[in-house]
């Protein structure tokens, strides 16, 4: 067989993931990107107590962004609720980038920040981790600097932002910001 | 702590005895667990299983992607989802027109006739669903 | 009471202050808080001891600085510039500093009483001290941003400072606007009068915000050309922490430069090399940055640089942008 007969190399495939508590607007965030509708894994939630959402996601949302060479680029949103935190290492497995989405009117909003970064703190460490924090303009929300505090504390030096992912040019930012970073990393710079 | 909602506590004994009788006439049956859509645990026979709450979960997953990879596909009408392995059988097979929606799911040795297996857990399944009508009548 | 029957007799001077005696403030940064409340009380204790009427003070009606060993360096080279005191507050194991004076802590009154009345005494010359640059004001469209930057470093009162239409809680945590003036932050159309006065809370009806917004539009829009006066070229930067970039929207620009400055040290002209970035747009940056608390600076050691070529990454961030229409 010679070199113009050879099999085409396929471009590589690259992913991004979405996490954060239940609620706090993965799947929103990837419907806002995502080139085709996103495969959702959504079912009832039998726990309002928990979160008062009709639905929940008990395996991964799915979307993606194919770029003009063929690369294909993978949005992997996780599963909220912890019992499901097994789906977060195998989703989180050779990601490119993680974007962590908060709520800042949960109560417990600081413990879930802290938890997810234990979870990837892969990402974290490596500076390839965005954090989007929502509801921030609610009364009696979890102030932003209350976050930073104890981002600071962790000693981690992450993107940390207000959105609103029900507004695309926020998701954007905060890929945007994950470009930058990984822009950076690659020449040596910042983080990583 | 076990992972029962509110919602499907009402069912727990029945359904355990429904899991009992499974595991006692089809061999190979390591573990029979019924769980919602959402990964909380309804009931599970033998009573000590480990990490019940990881595998109602894990289970919930399994079910979801199935039925979801179905309809990528363009087919429809999930059935059940099995996993063979070297030393035997994961099968997760949803619980006819429950709700809420619950599935069942067995761990089977290769003892287990997969043949038999099958019927066993869509009967077990059909008599989890007529628990839930009577329930609700 | 006790205090000043205490004093009475240990001192053997009337406590009643001398109606010459001259407001004196003393700003504090990162002193420790039981030795602020320490350095307090002893002032208290000295009133009447020497001749100025000695208190903790904001940094802007500041005569002297006492700071810690965490100080700001970009805050200590401001302070160097006005030629007034500054005292190291250090342990005396601590290596020696640069600053005009030192107190050593455990505080005690003696030596605090000898530090005040050696200031005093050093007040009363007519030129400033050799090698202290002769204080120079700062520029007018400095004013604004330097009381944000400074804002929250001295004694608070729970109050609020007017400038204009806006209103700015004197920790330095808050600011209230209405929407019109938040546009005008916005977009550098604010007249920077400076704070006139202090009102118990800001009027009903505005929308009361976290300061970096305002911080960040008042570094951002003071000079294009050149970095803010406590600012130097050969200093190196990098960032304490991202700025809230979903509130400030301040463009990809913004975004890059933040990710080079995440964990490592560059001067000013490195970052505009580094980045391919317009000179205006960096020293902006480090303006906003700086006048939002968010640049660490030192002065000296080279950065080493590891050069890496771009690979994979560089053609899909690329990829991305395009197909996200981020440009």
């Amino acid at each position: 067989m010679n070199a113009s007969e050879r099999a085409p190399v396929a471009p590589p495939e690259l992913k991004i993931v979405f996490s954060g508590p239940m609620g706090a607007g993965k799947t929103t965030a990837i419907g806002a990107i995502s080139e085709v509708p996103p495969v959702l894994t959504d079912v009832q939630n039998n726990d309002r107590a928990s979160c008062d959402k009709d639905n929940t996601t008990v395996a991964l949302d799915f979307g993606q962004i194919t770029l003009e060479d063929g690369t294909v680029v993978r949005l992997y949103g996780t599963p909220g609720q912890d019992r499901f935190d097994f789906m977060w290492s195998i989703l989180g497995q050779g990601a490119l980038g993680v974007v962590l989405l908060l709520d800042a009117s949960r109560a417990d909003a600081l413990r879930h920040m802290d938890q997810y970064l234990e979870a990837f703190a892969e990402s974290a460490r490596a500076g390839t981790l965005v954090i989007g924090v929502g509801r921030t303009d609610l009364p009696g929300a979890m102030p932003l600097h209350e976050f930073q505090r104890r981002l600071q504390a962790g000693e981690h030096c992450l993107p940390l932002f207000s959105v609103d992912v029900r507004r695309r040019e926020h998701v954007l930012l905060l890929i945007e910001t994950l470009t930058c970073l990984l822009e950076a990393g690659e020449h040596g710079e910042g983080n990583a | 702590m076990k992972a029962i909602v509110p919602t499907v506590r009402r069912y727990h004994a029945a359904c355990t005895q429904e899991l009992a009788g499974f595991m006692a006439q089809s061999p190979g049956i390591l573990l029979a667990q019924l769980t919602t859509a959402d990964g909380f645990e309804v009931a599970v026979q033998p009573p000590d299983t480990a990490a019940p709450a990881k595998l109602a979960a894990m289970s919930s997953s399994l079910q979801a992607l199935g039925e979801v990879l179905v309809t990528e596909s363009g087919l429809h009408g999930s059935r059940n989802t099995m996993i063979e392995c070297e030393d035997g059988y994961v099968l997760v097979m949803p619980v006819p027109k429950a709700k809420p929606a619950l599935s069942l799911l067995v761990v089977a040795s290769r003892a287990a006739i997969l043949g038999h297996l099958l019927w066993a857990a869509k009967n077990t399944t059909s008599g989890v669903a007529k628990i839930l009508a009577n329930q609700r009548e | 009471m006790g205090m000043t029957s205490r004093h009475t007799s240990d001192f053997g001077h009337s406590d009643a202050k001398p109606e010459s005696a001259k407001d004196r403030a003393i700003a504090l940064s990162a002193v420790q808080p039981h030795d602020s409340v320490l350095l307090a009380s002893m002032l208290e204790l000295l009133v009447g001891r020497s001749a100025g009427h000695w208190r903790i003070g904001t940094l802007h009606e500041a005569d002297v600085l006492m700071f810690g060993p965490q100080a700001d360096e970009a805050l200590l080279a401001r302070w160097r510039l006005s030629g007034k005191p500054w005292v190291a507050l250090q342990d005396p194991e601590d290596e020696p500093t640069t600053a005009s004076h030192v107190l050593h802590r455990p505080l005690r009154v003696f030596p605090l009483l000898a530090l005040l009345k050696e200031i005093e005494e050093e007040a009363g010359e007519t030129a400033p001290s050799p090698g202290v640059a002769h204080p120079q004001p700062l520029p007018s469209n400095w004013q604004l941003a330097d009381a944000l930057r400074t804002l929250g470093m001295g004694t608070t009162h729970g109050q609020w400072l007017r400038t204009g239409g806006i209103y700015v809680r004197d920790d330095g945590r808050q600011f209230a606007a209405a929407d019109a003036d938040l546009a005008r932050i916005r977009e550098g159309r604010l007249q920077d009068a400076g704070f006139t006065d202090r009102v118990p809370a800001p009027p009903a009806g505005l929308r009361v915000h976290p300061i970096e917004e305002l911080a960040w539009f008042a570094g951002w829009w003071a000079d294009g050309e050149r970095l803010a006066p406590w600012l130097s070229a050969d200093m190196r930067f990098r960032i304490r922490h991202w700025p809230d970039l979903g509130t400030i929207r301040a463009g990809r620009d913004a975004i890059r430069l933040t990710a080079m400055l995440g964990n490592q040290m560059w001067t000013a002209d490195e970052l505009v090399a580094a980045s391919g970035i317009d000179r205006s747009q960096v020293v902006r940056y480090l303006n906003a940055t700086s006048v939002s608390g968010l640049l660490v600076t030192r002065a000296g050691a080279p950065r080493v640089q590891p050069e890496r070529p771009p690979g994979l990454i560089a053609s899909l961030v690329r990829g991305l942008r395009a197909r996200l229409g981020l440009g």
